[in-house]
């Protein structure tokens, strides 16, 4: 390991412990804060809490319909097993997910990453996919003992293989920062010349399982206008991501399920 | 000499945690696409009140955590620090009755041009996997000039406080008559 690698995790060690600590005293406040909810709040609280409750009964009078599912569906992906071990083509990838919280963002114009709890002790290593709520959110760049740092997918050297809703064929999704008002932004090249996206029509733009990474259909971004690349064969255009993603406190980390494959 | 070094010691540790501060600032401005970009806040206070045998050390190690928490390249801001504390030493120590420029109009004209440096530098693609839109850098700019004219008074008044208040800690106990 050179100095300055040894020097880098130095600092990274140094300073996790910080912003964990930091991250944990906000999660305390948001506790407190909850505890000095007004009787409005509660009762508002409570309604909500009743009508997920509803809901949930709903849920659980279906179970049995929902377990019949489940075992349908379990009896096919055997079948596909057995027809993927048949024709002698790779199966394909499955992952265990692993929730971590944020310590640190870092959003800045350069490049953006984030900071979880997680890290070494947790089986991390980089290049492992994250997700969030409303889709594919990076990938794990850095990992350290307690701590990882993730690539947010609007950071400019992220760049993954990815397809449009609804067509297969694959595309190139490139970060593009975070503009002015918080909107982070992408660029997606290689577009075939027969896709249209306009304001009232956007093309929405999903992960590929060609990425290796994650899995397929995950959402990454809207794309609501295209336009004809530099070569002339292909189209790009700017890809609006989640504006909700420089507020994420807890995400989700795709581990392989079978990690020697 | 051991209280010289203890002064260093508690210098650095509040200029990481004045780095971590602004690290918190970042991360609620950040997400409205604002950054605060102070690398040549800590310069003149540690010029003030250190000797160049332990300003050095406390500035370069204070220039990596600052590269480090931002995601700047490893050692620009360590030594960009190190070279801004020989101007600032030539301008302020050198026996003159007044420096020729005011220490809050050269800390934030160092401050300009360690983030043009940084700018230019991802431009050339010292950082490849990086990119600053001109828009952005310069809003970034102008938002950190802005928030630094306040702590750039601030800053190296509350670092003479702290020593003044080690000082005074570790002052031999003398008896009174």
């Amino acid at each position: 390991m050179s100095w300055k690698l040894l020097l880098k995790s130095g600092f990274d060690e140094f300073q996790a412990p910080l912003w964990e600590t930091a991250s944990r005293v906000a999660d305390l406040s948001h506790f407190w804060g909850h505890m000095a909810d007004s009787k409005t709040t509660l009762i508002e609280k409570n309604r909500a809490l009743s009508r997920i409750r509803s809901d949930q009964h709903l849920q659980t009078e279906r179970t049995q319909e929902l377990n019949e599912e489940i075992a349908r569906l379990r009896g096919l992906i055997s079948h596909l097993d057995s027809l993927e071990k048949q024709i002698n083509i790779e199966p394909k990838r499955s992952f265990i997910p692993l929730l971590a919280r944020v310590s640190k963002r870092t959003l800045n114009g350069w490049w953006q990453e984030f900071t979880i709890r997680r890290g070494e002790n947790a089986g991390l290593r980089p290049g492992l996919g994250v997700l969030h709520q409303g889709g594919l959110l990076g990938r794990i760049s850095k990992v350290a003992k307690r701590s990882a740092d993730i690539e947010l997918i609007s950071s400019p050297g992220f760049r993954v293989v990815a397809h449009f809703d609804g067509d297969d064929r694959p595309v190139t999704f490139q970060g593009d920062g975070i503009a002015l008002g918080g909107t982070p932004r992408g660029i997606v090249s290689d577009v075939p010349h027969d896709l249209i996206a306009s304001e009232q029509t956007p093309l929405i733009l999903k992960s590929s399982s060609l990425s290796g990474n994650y899995p397929n259909g995950l959402k990454i971004g809207e794309v609501r206008q295209l336009e004809g690349g530099e070569d002339g064969l292909f189209k790009r255009g700017q890809v609006l991501l989640d504006p909700q993603i420089g507020h994420i406190t807890e995400v989700t980390i795709l581990l392989p399920k079978f990690p020697q494959e | 000499m051991g209280s010289q070094n203890l002064f260093a010691t508690v210098l650095c540790l509040s200029h990481i945690f004045i780095l971590f501060l602004g690290g918190l600032i970042n991360e609620a401005c950040g997400s409205v696409g604002v950054v605060f970009y102070f690398p040549a806040l800590f310069v003149f206070p540690t010029s003030l009140l250190l000797d160049s045998r332990r300003a050095l050390p406390v500035l370069f190690l204070t220039g990596l955590a600052f590269d480090h928490s931002f995601g700047t390249a490893f050692g620009l801001n360590a030594i960009g620090s190190c070279f801004l504390y020989f101007i600032t030493a030539q301008l302020f120590h050198s026996g003159q009755k007044s420096a020729p420029i005011r220490p809050a109009t050269f800390q934030i004209a160092c401050n300009v041009v360690l983030t043009m440096v940084w700018f230019i530098a991802l431009k050339i693609g010292i950082q490849p996997h990086g990119d600053w839109t001109f828009l952005r850098f310069v809003l970034d700019l102008l938002c950190s000039t802005v928030l630094l004219i306040p702590l750039v008074h601030w800053y190296p008044v509350f670092c003479s406080c702290l020593l003044e208040l080690l000082n005074t800690r570790s002052m031999p106990k003398t008896k009174s008559f």
